[in-house]
């Protein structure tokens, strides 16, 4: 009998130890990245380390509309997880109804970008980067400000759940509304966005030898990584992009530092439409104008409208500017043939593919869809209070 | 030869002589902001009031208007230029200050804050009389060395938000806005708006990844040059007439709505000319008597 319950408390004593031992644990066991062998591994800043907790807490800040002047949007209302974390629209929209110049992009793999947006030379680290929707005015995309983040702050303090999952997070108390600052707010955010990791396309599965691509996409994939229709060049990195930032065991690595006019424009000069002149507006090179990064084609059947701008409706639109050598406007303001613009690249040449090569490459783009990061439930919304 | 020296200094003028222990100089600058009114008279803004603003005098009202200075120097009888080392407070680090000229009320409510900061002040190194300095220059500017630190994590005053510049990572040096009362016709695409927007400060910026290190192509620092015996009894003003006189501000020709010192925002050619930031000579500061 005694000795059963000597037992008995040991037990508990012990679960209560082993709660608390991997409540420690989370918030500093070291994060491990689950990637296929293709995949580098991804380069974190040393001032914001990855963890579960950070991670979580993150995932809660992204959805939560409190962080918007009027509570009307998060970061997750433009990042939509089934739209592979794009929002379907030509351009996106803020909180208060103003329309964003630029498409909103796919935040999938994010971790693997060495700059953001559609061609920002100007941030280079993604906490840098979120504060752009959370607090710009050019256009307004959450609307937070010195004053409304305050009310932000005070209702993180009142919060049933974020004193714990701040302190968790950071390892320091959270109770007045000044602790929770835009820093660590940043941080979990951005440990949150580099936890999104797509690389269990149908494509990948067929790497690994689990998954047989069909004929069609088989031609498809010859086709994109050969000579002919020539999409390797700025797609062809194991992000299907040009721009790869990851870390080599000691150090950062970046390979490809490449931005692209593929000719959609030219309204005389190599110009682009006002705010969407791409490079050039940080630059301010004339050479520069049009010039967009090449973004990751994984998800990419369903990450439509396509381009900076939104402005091509469907991938098959999108190759047919391609084999066209860029696009022609026929009328209203944006008129001009993108085909001449001084600043093309020179991949961008006519291209004669029958309709089946372009099906075929459309079919092999579609094969990198990941459906597992359309609906994996570590990366949806926690369900907070609206 | 201070200390031979000294106690004759001690005899004569006890002040003087506690001033050399010191062996610093106080300077005060002062900052108001001017507009024209609609009977053409000149007046320090207020939140409250309308003014004339512009080529076509157009009706508006002030939203916000705070900018950064800093390399403060005076400069004295003998030619030499002296640097003023600012006092730290809640709008100085030592090489930068803030002026804020809005108090967040009236029509500032939207854009503005209820604090605000009419001067700076500091040290010049050394003894001097105040009749010794002959002038005093500064940039509109956050160093660059500070001017891309993030504002989240940056101590005051560069933890303002509303001075951030976070698509390039930096700071909006100057900021003007105004309510046009009677709209701002948007001519590239047809649209209406109404607040017409002044913010100066470094573009063409691009970083390196690895670093983190940001350089841009243009730095578009007001540099003022006020030279005035009697400048430290005046008040050093900003002249938003002079600002706005070559731009309509109820028509927005390309880019965002005024000036964002964007390379090709056709909006910033009149601003730029006044401001100095084209290659002239700034036209929008100078001496007023208090």
């Amino acid at each position: 009998m005694t000795l059963i319950r000597v037992l008995l408390c040991s037990t508990a004593l012990m679960s209560g130890f082993l709660v608390a031992n991997a409540l420690a644990k989370n918030t500093t066991d070291e994060w491990v990245w689950y990637l296929p062998a293709a995949f580098p591994k991804p380069f974190v800043p040393i001032d914001n380390p990855m963890s579960h907790a950070k991670v979580e807490l993150g995932r809660h800040l992204f959805y939560d509309k409190r962080l918007s002047v009027n509570g009307q949007m998060s970061c997750g209302s433009c990042h939509i997880q089934s739209l592979a974390f794009s929002d379907g629209k030509t351009h996106a929209v803020g909180t208060t109804g103003e329309a964003h110049p630029k498409n909103t992009p796919s935040l999938a793999n994010l971790v693997y970008s060495p700059n953001f947006n559609w061609a920002n030379p100007a941030v280079v680290s993604l906490e840098t980067q979120l504060l752009s929707p959370l607090f710009g005015e050019h256009p307004v995309e959450l609307g937070l400000n010195d004053a409304n983040f305050a009310k932000s702050q005070q209702q993180f303090a009142q919060d049933d759940k974020y004193p714990a999952l701040f302190a968790q997070a950071f390892g320091r108390p959270f109770v007045e509304p000044q602790d929770f600052r835009i820093d660590d707010i940043a941080k979990a955010i951005a440990s949150f966005e580099r936890s999104i990791i797509s690389t269990n396309s149908k494509y990948d599965r067929y790497l690994a030898g689990r998954e047989h691509l069909n004929e069609s996409e088989k031609r498809g994939m010859d086709l994109f990584f050969g000579e002919k229709a020539e999409c390797f060049h700025c797609y062809g990195s194991v992000n299907f992009n040009d721009q790869l930032m990851y870390f080599d065991g000691k150090k950062m690595q970046i390979s490809g530092k490449a931005f692209h006019n593929t000719g959609l424009y030219d309204l005389g000069g190599g110009n682009y439409p006002d705010a969407n002149q791409g490079l050039f507006e940080f630059t301010h090179k004339d050479s520069d104008k049009g010039k967009f990064k090449a973004p990751s084609l994984r998800n990419v059947a369903i990450t439509a409208p396509y381009n900076h701008d939104g402005s091509t409706a469907t991938l098959e639109m999108v190759l047919q500017n391609y084999a066209n050598g860029g696009r022609v406007i026929t009328d209203g303001k944006y008129r001009g043939d993108g085909r001449k613009n001084p600043n093309k690249s020179d991949l961008i040449t006519k291209i004669e593919l029958t309709k089946q090569e372009q099906a075929d490459i459309i079919a092999f783009l579609k094969t990198l869809t990941d459906e597992n990061l359309l609906t994996n439930p570590a990366y949806a919304d926690p369900i907070l209070p609206k | 030869m201070m200390k031979k020296l000294l106690p004759i200094f001690a005899l004569c003028c006890a002040s003087l002589a506690h001033a050399q222990a010191v062996k610093t100089t106080p300077v005060t600058l002062n900052f108001n902001a001017i507009a024209k009114t609609d009977k053409g008279t000149f007046v320090p803004v207020n939140c409250q009031d309308s003014y004339l603003f512009g080529s076509e005098n157009s009706k508006a009202t002030l939203a916000d208007l705070r900018f950064y200075v800093s390399n403060v120097q005076v400069l004295t009888k003998s030619g030499k230029k002296l640097p003023v080392q600012l006092t730290a407070n809640d709008f100085q680090q030592s090489d930068v200050g803030l002026i804020d000229l809005e108090n967040g009320t009236d029509h500032c409510a939207m854009r503005g804050d209820e604090q605000t900061n009419r001067a700076l002040t500091g040290v010049v190194q050394g003894k001097y009389r105040p009749s010794e300095f002959v002038g005093v220059s500064f940039d509109i500017a956050v160093p660059n060395a500070k001017n891309h630190s993030l504002f989240s994590s940056s101590d005051a005053p560069l933890n303002l938000q509303a001075m951030s510049w976070a698509w390039l990572a930096g700071r909006k040096f100057m900021k003007v806005e105004l309510n046009v009362a009677d709209k701002i016709h948007n001519l590239a695409d047809d649209s209406y708006a109404s607040l017409y927007n002044v913010h100066f400060g470094r573009t063409g910026c691009t970083g390196d990844v690895a670093t983190g290190e940001i350089d841009c192509a243009k730095n578009n620092r007001i540099t003022v040059n006020l030279t005035d015996k009697h400048w430290q009894q005046k008040i050093i003003t900003l002249d938003l007439n002079a600002l706005f006189i070559k731009n309509n501000i109820r028509q927005n020709q390309t880019a965002a709505s005024g000036c964002m010192s964007a390379e090709a925002d056709k909006d910033c050619a009149g601003v730029f000319t006044m401001a100095g930031l084209a290659g002239e000579l700034q036209r929008i500061f100078y001496l007023t008597d208090k």
